[in-house]
């Protein structure tokens, strides 16, 4: 980052974070001072003796720390401290805020509470301890407090400061640190608990790097509490130390890496070298000699910091994949952050505001982290939700489009029907009504008055009339439009004293079908009839209707011979058997003619 | 003139109500009648309110009525003379191509139909022949039956013995509906003559009976009675 071209926005979240960092500093101090309010009435005591087995001694400022020798299995101390000549009243008490890891008490030679030989059984690093003095164990004269403490060999043995007073006030400061750090500790240990039952199941179902590196962060920030919230370590203080400390490590590479991929970034080299780093310090830690493992670990702890740094640079200079809300809160973190290293400057190193902090950042880090999870999830749910909208109105509006298309479609094929039908009609009318109808009226006109003749000739209007009224009636077949039209017939063939067999074989199998065909097929047999009769002057007509043929056979001078009327009607009628996909045969029997409708069988729908 | 049996053989002539609205039409019939030595004009309407004023003052035997009138449709009148007090047939007028119409008119009640275009004698014959129970069936209306009873075929409603058509009845609507003549259906089937004209009579009873029953429980339905 080139400082020199800072934008003005990268300026005023510089000047956010120093003037967060400061605010938050101001508060920390100010909290670390409210905590750590001495006891009223306490004696606060700070000056000691550090006494070696020889039994020659060192005047010591508490808290002071002792080592472990090299080899030894726990560091132990003995401190000899003067309490003064004080007028107490009522029941006193000794209140520890802070050692490690554990105590023997004896005041003016009586002993109070008593250390046992060997390592302590119990990890201290966040409990007080609060001994209550016998009734007149502190007289008015100066009195001698013997102390001796055991620690385990990692941090070696701690002694912090010591009040001594009345036992209600200093139970009472006692009874709030246990809370804030002990009780804090444990509480905190369960909803990392929660947290990580929650990551790991979202790790198992969602199987992504992001959700992978939030269930490792969480379950090594619950490793991490653990060792807080537990005095008595279910390990060996040497594994259960390691543990705490990897996890906490290891909680860092997870975290950082799901921070990382929440901004959209896939650092690869520095994720893999962050990671190596640390598994490098975890080992270095295992195979340090115990006595040596405070230093390295605070020098493992100082080297963290390089990475600790790449990653914040990374990690800023795409803060722009997150949305402002979320950048605030992770500054508001960061200032947070530093605000407690700095704040440690200024509060006492013994103070539980310290330990309570350390207990506390993983958690805060994690449910900021998995807030600002959840809002890209609800985010990336809305998009989804915006997105199918989108697409179901784009369906709709398709479907939509194409329904107008086919409804388009349907009703071009059904206005072309229409006026093909019309076109039909009109064509029929034109040739059958209209033609006889001008006839008469010509006849009329001329000046003809044979009554017969012109009833006769309206006769045949209405008959050609109801011949295509019958046709377009839709529901019915073939054989009954025959059928109708040989009933019309029959007064026609009784009067002329011609016989006529009518035999149906079965319904007629059209190559087409609709009231044009049947129209067409109506015609053809009325006219083949109408020249039996009319022309032929035949005495006996048989029609045959079968499935794929209909025969017009008569006993009359036949067709073949001296062109006649008939000749235009043959024509006609072939004419319409073609437009119906049929053909017309006509034979001469030598007793009279046979007309023949012939069509192919129409294949059979399966 | 089929071989039935002349039921109304009474002496007394037959009056006739026409309800005709064209009136060249309406006048043709009533030359008809006037002719016929059997028959005798009741009276002339030219829609249903006058027709149905004529049915009951003058309580005519015999209808002639056109369907389409101004006021309404001849099928109410067929319907009121088919329930009237005394015995009154209707004969609808018909033009070609309006079988359908028909059909509703035999199963409100009518029990035969006229050609408008019918000469003045055959007018009168038709008339008779209807009477006698001889009413001709088109190919189209047989096949309308057939059609409608086997429609009906998978859940016959609720009917008498006397409305169900026998075997024998629909065969003789398929021929009909084939476009055979009665005396090639007699053949075919191997029946009198006569047989066929029966057989053709009670399919058109039958239908009126059915028309019946459905009326009454139409009427019942909607609480006339």
């Amino acid at each position: 980052m080139r400082w020199a071209s800072l934008s003005q926005a990268q300026a005023l979240a510089l000047v956010q974070i120093i003037g967060l960092s400061t605010l938050a500093t101001a508060a920390l101090v100010a909290l670390g001072l409210a905590v750590d309010a001495p006891p009223a009435g306490g004696l606060k005591l700070t000056e000691a003796a550090l006494c070696s087995e020889d039994g020659s001694c060192s005047p010591v400022s508490l808290p002071v720390r002792i080592a472990a020798e090299p080899g030894a299995d726990h560091a132990r101390a003995r401190l000899l401290i003067d309490i003064p000549a004080t007028a107490w009243e009522g029941p006193q008490a000794l209140y520890f805020p802070d050692y490690a890891d554990a105590l023997g008490v004896a005041v003016g030679g009586r002993a109070v509470a008593i250390l046992p030989e060997g390592a302590p059984v119990v990890i201290n690093r966040n409990r007080p301890a609060l001994f209550t003095l016998p009734e007149e164990s502190l007289g008015s004269g100066p009195m001698g407090l013997e102390i001796a403490v055991a620690g385990h060999p990692q941090f070696g043995a701690r002694l912090g400061i010591i009040w001594v007073g009345p036992r209600a006030s200093l139970a009472a400061a006692y009874e709030a640190r246990y809370w804030l750090t002990a009780g804090l500790a444990q509480a905190i240990f369960l909803v990392l608990c929660g947290l990580s039952g929650a990551f790991v199941w979202l790790a198992w179902v969602r199987r992504g790097t992001i959700q992978l590196g939030l269930a490792a962060a969480s379950v090594s920030a619950a490793t991490f509490s653990a060792f807080f919230a537990f005095a008595e370590p279910p390990l060996p203080v040497g594994l259960w130390t390691l543990i705490w400390d990897s996890a906490i490590r290891l909680y860092s590479v997870a975290a950082a890496i799901f921070l990382l991929r929440l901004v959209e970034v896939r650092a690869t080299r520095f994720e893999v070298g962050y990671a190596v780093f640390m598994i490098t310090m975890i080992i270095a830690l295992a195979v340090t000699p115990p006595h040596l493992y405070e230093a390295t670990f605070h020098f493992t702890h100082t080297l963290s910091i390089v990475p600790a740094v790449i990653f914040v640079v990374i990690f800023w200079s795409n803060r722009h994949r997150l949305s402002a809300l979320n950048t605030q809160a992770l500054m508001v973190l960061f200032a947070f952050m530093i605000a407690t290293g700095v704040s440690q400057l200024f509060i006492d190193e013994a103070s539980a505001l310290g330990t309570v902090i350390t207990q506390l950042m993983p958690l805060l880090m994690l449910a900021l982290g998995s807030w600002v999870m959840m809002g890209q999830l609800v985010g990336a749910i809305r998009q989804y939700e915006a997105l199918t909208e989108t697409l179901h109105a784009q369906v709709a509006a398709k479907s939509a489009e194409l329904e107008v298309t086919y409804a388009e479609l349907a009703e071009r094929r059904r206005v072309e029907a229409i006026a093909e039908e019309r076109e039909r009609i009109m064509m029929d009318l034109h040739d059958g009504v209209g033609g006889q109808l001008v006839n008469a009226l010509t006849y009329l006109q001329s000046g003809g008055d044979d009554r017969a003749l012109l009833r006769a000739t309206l006769d045949a209007c209405l008959s050609d009339l109801s011949l295509t009224v019958d046709s377009l009636e839709a529901e019915d077949s073939v054989t009954t439009l025959l059928a109708m039209l040989r009933a019309r017939l029959a007064p026609v063939f009784e009067a002329k004293k011609v016989a006529l067999d009518w035999t149906v074989e079965g319904e007629p199998m059209l190559p087409e079908v609709g009231a044009s065909a049947g129209l067409h097929v109506l015609r053809i047999v009325q006219e083949a009839l109408t020249n039996a009769i009319k022309h032929a002057g035949a005495r006996h007509v048989s029609v045959r209707v079968s499935a794929h043929a209909i025969e017009i056979a008569d006993d009359g001078r036949g067709l073949i011979g001296p062109p006649r009327e008939g000749g235009v009607g043959l024509r006609a009628m072939a004419k319409r058997a073609d437009a119906i996909g049929a053909r017309i045969a006509v034979e001469d029997t030598g007793a009279g003619t046979r007309i023949r409708l012939l069509w192919e069988p129409a294949p059979t729908p399966s | 003139m089929e071989g039935r049996d002349a039921r109304e053989g009474d002496a007394a002539a037959a009056s006739v109500l026409v309800v005709e609205d064209s009136l060249d039409v309406a006048r043709h019939f009533v030359r008809a009648i006037e002719g016929a030595p059997r028959l005798t004009l009741s009276g002339l309407a030219h829609s249903v309110d006058g027709a149905m004023h004529l049915l009951y003052e003058r309580r005519p035997r015999i209808a002639l009525v056109d369907l389409g009138l101004p006021d309404g449709s001849g099928l109410e009148v067929i319907r009121a003379a088919h329930t009237a007090s005394w015995r009154c047939e209707s004969i609808v007028i018909s033009i070609f191509g309006d079988d359908r119409h028909v059909l509703s008119a035999i199963e409100a009640g009518a029990i035969g139909y006229l050609q408008k275009t019918s000469e003045t004698g055959d007018v009168a014959r038709a008339i008779e022949v209807a009477l006698a129970g001889g009413s001709p069936m088109s190919p189209r209306i047989a096949r309308r039956v057939l059609a409608r009873l086997a429609r009906e075929q998978p859940s016959p409603p609720a009917q008498t013995e006397d409305d169900r058509l026998t075997q024998r009845e629909r065969e003789v609507l398929e021929l009909v509906a084939e476009g055979l003549q009665r005396r090639e259906i007699a053949g075919a089937l191997g029946i009198a003559l006569g047989t066929v004209g029966n057989h053709i009579h009670n399919i058109y009873r039958k239908l009126q009976v059915r028309s019946n029953t459905e009326a009454v429980s139409k009427a019942q339905r909607g609480g006339l009675l």
